[in-house]
């Protein structure tokens, strides 16, 4: 477990380096500032345990990344590297969470192999696509990105199964402790 | 917000960004988090197959003994990345040893497995099951499956072994028991004498008595002794009682319940048991030792309860129990149910009312202050009082401090006659 955590946050200061190399050199230093701000955000975060901040500096960090456009590369090493440390963060918490893990190493492995194959995909076709520079008209880019917008729809609008008996088992054996 | 939803929120935000802005390069940031999505919507798992097999042992155990329970879960679906297997203890049981929840891999037709140990506490209990919750790996997606898997646990209350109790009951039942049938026959107590009459046997002549009356003979005549008819009262009144907790007195009255329903059917009586709280749970006056276990089940179940209609003990249904029949209330007892009782006297129910001790097991909560020594005294004062105005009404009420053991108790306060009867000659 805290090898993960010592993970997580080399991929926090890995991914904050990355963002910072971008939004120097795509001349954006005054991003630095609330850079900072976001690192002593995350920092904090980890420091007290506070749940919900992982996705709170993901999100800041992303906004920055957004700012260093200019510098590609680097910004979507940042943004793969933030999104390692958001997963890592949600996989440790689940891990504590659990009173027993079983297999945990075989459990650890089989997460990072998934989570690295699944980073080094986004990031290949991310650079693969700047790399390109695909030259599209609005109507295109439109399209573009409607189809990524309802695609995405779809994959949430696919409701988790739940099953119907655990209403009826709760509320059974809530009569009988009755 | 969910997880799904942050990641959702990030791709469809750096889209709208990249198109607002016309800027590809901005759009393309989207395409890790877009991804990380679609692999993990792609693994998330479709379709739970999973069998369970769950065994608690023993399943029917005394307070404080160890209860172990093994769960056992097998995937006959596909492999399953990163499942969270919860068996539901049911509230009141604490773990002493394992887990009630785990998290792991299930490979196809491997099985999990979840074993612990708890301490058994009184009362019946169900496990109804297992919850199985399967997430895809990066945990955005998650599906719930509720297992079945039931099992029961009855951990009957402590029973005291007690050696007597005195009772005095009005009506005793047809067949021998332990109690004065106030009525001359074959019994062990001396009851009287009479002239001899043929077929008297040899060894129930008073010689002495004989030798004073040269030409008679006279037979002693002892007193018969019946079984009775005994009604045992359960208070689970909450407004009587502390509710959880260990102040409360509850447990103590469902303890001494069954101490004396033990008592009670093994001299031969006929008991029945009534637990007046949230609801009625009546039990039908039998004698044997089938009925020892229906009390002991039946006490086993009690729990504290609300009602607007048994808040007072007015509502006792009285017409459950024959005339005459001896009633044992067990209540720590509020101010207005003297007048109840009382009630419940005049119709012609021997009572007798035993009361553990609530202030005593609150005071050893409360720090000694001058405050609460004064609300202790008042509350002493109080109970003094209602005993008072119950013994006034022909009422015994025995207060128990629950440090001393119970059958020390019986021993002490109704092992034998109240002074006052044995000098008007009551025996035993």
């Amino acid at each position: 477990v805290n090898r993960i955590r010592n993970l997580a946050l080399l991929c926090m200061v890995l991914s904050t380096a990355a963002l910072s190399v971008g939004l120097v050199t795509a001349d954006r230093s005054i991003a630095l500032a609330p850079l900072g701000l976001v690192i002593a955000i995350g920092l904090l975060g980890e420091l007290r345990g506070w749940s919900g901040f992982p996705t709170l500096w993901l999100l800041g960090q992303v906004v920055l990344c957004a700012s260093a456009g200019r510098s590609p590369v680097w910004a979507i090493a940042a943004i793969s590297l933030a999104l390692a440390y958001w997963d890592l963060s949600g996989f440790l918490r689940r891990l504590r969470h659990a009173p027993r893990v079983d297999e945990l190493d075989v459990l650890t492995r089989r997460h990072l192999v998934v989570l690295g194959g699944a980073l080094w995909m986004g990031a290949g076709a991310g650079v693969l696509t700047t790399a390109l520079a695909i030259e599209a008209g609005f109507g295109a880019s439109m399209a573009a990105g409607l189809a990524a917008l309802a695609g995405i729809a779809a994959i949430l609008r696919r409701p988790a199964p739940l099953d119907p008996p655990v209403a009826a088992t709760a509320s059974g054996q809530a009569d009988r402790n009755s | 917000m969910s997880r799904v939803g942050a990641l959702a929120l990030v791709v469809c935000g750096l889209l709208a960004t990249g198109l607002a802005l016309f800027d590809a390069t901005v759009a393309a940031l989207a395409l890790p988090p877009l991804v990380y999505l679609v692999v993990g919507a792609l693994l998330r798992p479709s379709r739970i197959d999973l069998a369970i097999e769950g065994r608690t042992t023993p399943s029917l155990a005394m307070p404080g003994e160890l209860i172990s329970v093994e769960i056992g879960v097998q995937n006959r679906g596909g492999r399953l990345e990163e499942v969270e297997l919860e068996d539901t203890v049911p509230p009141g049981l604490s773990l002493t040893r394992g887990a009630s929840r785990s998290l792991g891999s299930l490979g196809s037709g491997a099985v999990a497995r979840l074993a612990y140990q708890m301490v058994a506490q009184t009362g019946l209990r169900f496990f109804p099951g297992a919850r199985a919750v399967a997430r895809d790996p990066f945990g955005l997606f998650e599906s719930v499956r509720f297992l079945a898997a039931e099992r029961s646990l009855l951990v009957r209350p402590t029973v005291r072994k007690l050696r007597r109790l005195y009772l005095r009951p009005s009506r005793v039942g047809a067949l021998a028991g332990p109690y004065s049938a106030r009525v001359g026959g074959s019994g062990t107590e001396f009851f009287g004498i009479r002239g001899y009459a043929p077929g008297d046997p040899w060894r129930w002549i008073d010689w002495k008595h004989s030798a004073r009356f040269p030409g008679r003979l006279f037979t002693k005549v002892f007193e018969q002794e019946r079984m009775a008819e005994i009604g045992l009262i359960l208070d689970a009144r909450a407004g009587a009682n502390v509710e959880g907790g260990p102040p409360s007195a509850f447990p103590y009255s469902v303890q001494a319940a069954a101490s004396l329903a033990d008592l009670l059917l093994q001299q031969g009586n006929r008991v029945g048991l009534l637990v007046y709280g949230g609801h009625l749970d009546w039990t039908l006056a039998l004698s044997g030792k089938v009925q020892r276990e229906r009390i002991l089940r039946a006490l086993a179940r009690a729990s504290l309860g609300h009602s607007q209609v048994f808040e007072q003990l007015r509502n006792l249904p009285s017409r459950l129990f024959p005339p005459d029949t001896q009633l044992i209330l067990l209540s720590p007892l509020l101010r207005g149910d003297v007048t109840d009782l009382i009630g419940l006297r005049a119709r012609h129910f021997p009572l007798l009312v035993i009361s553990p001790d609530q202030v005593g097991l609150e005071a050893r909560f409360l720090d000694g202050g001058a405050s609460t020594a004064t609300a202790l005294r008042l509350a002493r004062v109080e109970q003094a009082a209602v005993s008072r105005r119950l013994a006034q009404a022909g009422i015994v009420r025995v207060l128990w401090d629950t440090l001393l053991p119970f059958e020390e108790l019986i021993e002490r306060e109704l092992s034998r006659p109240a002074p006052w009867l044995a000098t008007i000659g009551a025996r035993r």
